[in-house]
């Protein structure tokens, strides 16, 4: 189960070290690496169900393909290099697919992480993911203008 | 004031909804410790030695008098009757029940206040100039700036998670007040051609174990792009400061490892591309939160020059005070009167239910209803017709609120030390007590002049010992409460770092160990011009140091 674009989805993602296999209905996340040195006909014959992911601490100055699925893996929530990654990949390498955010992903961070440019969560397995879908609501108004006050037309200061 | 606008309001009434949340969540288990933990400290809880302690953000320091009475019904009907000002200019309550925190938040979201980001390794409230808007060598006042600082800072998504706290102090005149070179980020406002406002930045400073002095990484910033620099710090900070050990992660440490030219390439480098995605301060925007903080009707009757304030009574105990406890206000007329918070023997920083009530009334009837809170622990009319004054004093008196020792050595500023924190190696408040007892007699205390003393109770400098004049640090000797002492140490734009005279001292020793220091200056110094640091400049520590151990 996970989430994405604020929907529960049943089917979720996995994050793998190097097996590219799925593990039966669970698609799976890659080292960007790894992703990279596939040859371009298993990149596109597997697109949806193969992803790539990254560190919080990747150059994002480096990277310049990707795939429609792409992780930020977050070992502990408290490291927020994840979240200025995840902007900068939005606003500046100007990445459009699937961003997920997979690891130690909790309910009290989806807000801003979404507010980051993150569209899809697979949170820790203890997180109550229905419940969590209405986080994303606990506030109604920004001070900063952020990747989401883009899409979503949301209220802010600066627009 | 600033006045709250209906969405400021809005966000302060979810914060609090989501607090309440959480809560509820921890205490019937679905949250764990572990999980609590960042978001209670968050919003300025923390788990203390005797109760949890909430810290409540009083932006850069401004304070109204509905505020003031509600923070006095908030510590009587949930603490024990008093508040602790830090020097941070915030307020904390020691004593709080954990359950009934949420209901202490909407109560403080009545009157506009918060505890948003008081802790934690986040943006904590922006700090000012106590005199902001008031002082006479102001050059822009910086209140402004720190509400849109404020704003850009509360809840910026991308910066919730910093590798270590996070603190950003503003001034705009000549006389930095604000200590900006001993904050993450100083931020001096200037004039630049044309009037044009703009901002000189500092980064790196701060106290701890390893106390820095900010270094300048540029000197104008306009203020159309005041937010996307400062984005660009925290953006090179949160991608680039150190996680892997708590004591090296301050940003001073990543500034120093990358030295200080490097490290402002790289924010260069961010500003290029924050110019575009923070949207530019315009002028309109700058004026709708100018609008939003009160102006006031100053009266020109009975016009009392600041030079004649003295006189309105022979009395000399007024005219000690006023001599010590009354600064110029920019507006002829009037003056900024400081309500001394370190009566020898209470607590600094400590002020009861009744005294803020008071204190209230007090600024209703003689300040436009409006307080400051300072760096020093103390509070502040700022706005008191000078003919007033007088009468301010004899409120004051009644209240223990009148000891003449504004920026004098028994002004002594402490964090709260053994008695309460869990961190502390050593107590804080009966050193504070002792000293102040010693040096008590108005004449030498006077004598000595301008002084500042501190003393923190560990490492982690909360009493800001560093740059105290004279610094007492609390150590732990094999299980006992043992105090280094540093001296020379100094705020403002020529701060400096006190150094250490020598091996640690047992408690009772040290309200003999700092009269030793202040008998060595005042016998020794050029004049009475010369400051205590500056004279610990001129002739080094030797002096004090054969005075200190030789009496040993």
């Amino acid at each position: 189960m996970h989430i994405k674009n604020r929907i529960v989805v049943d089917s979720t993602w996995t994050i793998s070290d190097g097996d590219t296999q799925p593990l039966g209905s669970v698609s799976i996340f890659i080292p960007y690496a790894d992703w990279l040195a596939l040859d371009e006909n298993t990149r596109e014959s597997r697109r949806d169900t193969l992803g790539a992911w990254l560190s919080v601490d990747q150059e994002p100055g480096d990277l310049n393909t990707y795939p429609d699925h792409l992780a930020i893996q977050f070992l502990s929530f408290t490291d927020g290099r994840g979240y200025s990654l995840a902007r900068i990949l939005r606003e500046e390498n100007n990445y459009s697919g699937d961003l997920y955010a997979v690891g130690d992903v909790l309910r009290d961070q989806l807000r801003e992480l979404e507010r980051c440019g993150f569209n899809a969560f697979v949170l820790r397995s203890d997180q109550d993911v229905r419940a969590s879908i209405s986080a994303f609501d606990d506030f109604d108004y920004e001070y900063q203008r952020s990747v989401v006050s883009k899409s979503h037309g949301a209220n802010s200061a600066v627009k | 004031m600033y006045a709250y606008q209906e969405h400021d309001q809005r966000i302060v009434n979810q914060r609090v909804d989501q607090f309440r949340d959480q809560m509820n969540r921890y205490l019937s288990g679905d949250l764990s410790e572990d999980d609590f933990r960042p978001l209670r400290l968050k919003n300025g809880l923390y788990i203390q030695k005797h109760a949890p302690m909430l810290r409540v953000a009083i932006p850069y320091g401004l304070l109204s008098s509905r505020q003031l009475r509600a923070l006095a019904s908030i510590s009587r009907d949930f603490d024990k009757g008093y508040g602790h000002f830090t020097t941070r200019q915030n307020i904390q309550f020691n004593w709080l029940p954990l359950e009934k925190v949420p209901d202490v938040l909407s109560r403080l979201a009545e009157v506009q206040m918060h505890a948003v980001q008081t802790s934690g390794n986040c943006i904590r409230n922006v700090t000012t100039d106590e005199l902001a808007g008031v002082a006479v060598d102001e050059v822009v006042n910086p209140l402004v700036w720190c509400e849109l600082i404020r704003q850009w800072s509360t809840l910026h998504p991308e910066f919730g998670y910093l590798p270590r706290k996070f603190k950003i102090a503003v001034s705009g005149s000549s006389v930095d007040r604000a200590a900006v070179k001993l904050h993450d980020i100083g931020i001096i406002a200037k004039k630049g051609d044309n009037d044009e406002v703009g901002f000189e930045i500092f980064v790196g400073g701060g106290l701890g174990r390893t106390p820095i002095i900010g270094h300048s990484i540029r000197d104008f910033v306009t203020s159309t792009h005041l937010l996307s620099y400062l984005e660009a710090i925290m953006r090179v900070y949160n991608r680039y400061g150190r996680r892997d050990n708590k004591y090296k992660a301050r940003i001073k440490i990543l500034v120093k490892e990358l030295t200080p030219s490097v490290f402002a390439e790289k924010v260069e480098e961010e500003f290029i591309k924050t110019r575009v995605s923070v949207p530019p301060l315009n002028s309109a925007h700058i004026q709708s939160i100018e609008r939003q903080f009160s102006t006031y009707q100053f009266n020109n009757e009975d016009f009392v020059s600041f030079e004649d304030l003295v006189h309105l009574n022979d009395d000399l105990a007024y005219q000690t005070w006023a001599n010590r406890n009354v600064k110029p206000h920019r507006v002829n007329g009037y003056s900024a009167v400081y309500a001394s918070l370190k009566k020898t023997g209470s607590p600094p920083g400590d002020l009861s239910a009744s005294q803020m009530d008071a204190v209230a009334e007090l600024a209703d009837r003689f300040s436009f209803g409006e307080i400051r809170v300072t760096h020093t622990q103390n509070l502040v009319l700022p706005h008191v017709q000078n003919k007033e004054v007088e009468l301010v004093w004899r409120e004051l008196t009644q209240l223990g609120l009148s000891s003449p020792n504004i920026g004098l050595v028994t002004d002594v500023i402490a964090c709260p030390g053994g008695d309460f924190c869990s961190l502390a190696n050593a107590v804080a408040i009966p050193v504070a007590k002792a000293i102040q007892e010693r040096v008590d007699d108005l004449d030498f205390c006077h004598d000595i002049g301008p002084l500042e003393l501190n003393i923190s109770g560990c490492m982690n400098s909360c009493g800001h010992h560093h740059i105290g004049n004279i610094g007492i640090l609390g150590v732990d000797k094999h299980g006992e409460e043992w105090y280094q002492v540093t001296i020379g140490g100094r705020q403002g734009l020529n701060a400096s770092i006190g150094k250490v005279i020598g091996k640690s001292f047992p408690r009772g020793d040290i309200p003999q160990v700092v009269e030793n220091l202040l008998r060595v200056y005042v016998e020794r110094r050029d004049s009475e011009e010369e400051r205590f640091s500056d004279f610990v400049e001129r002739v080094g520590i030797e002096p004090f140091k054969e005075r200190v151990y030789s009496a040993h």
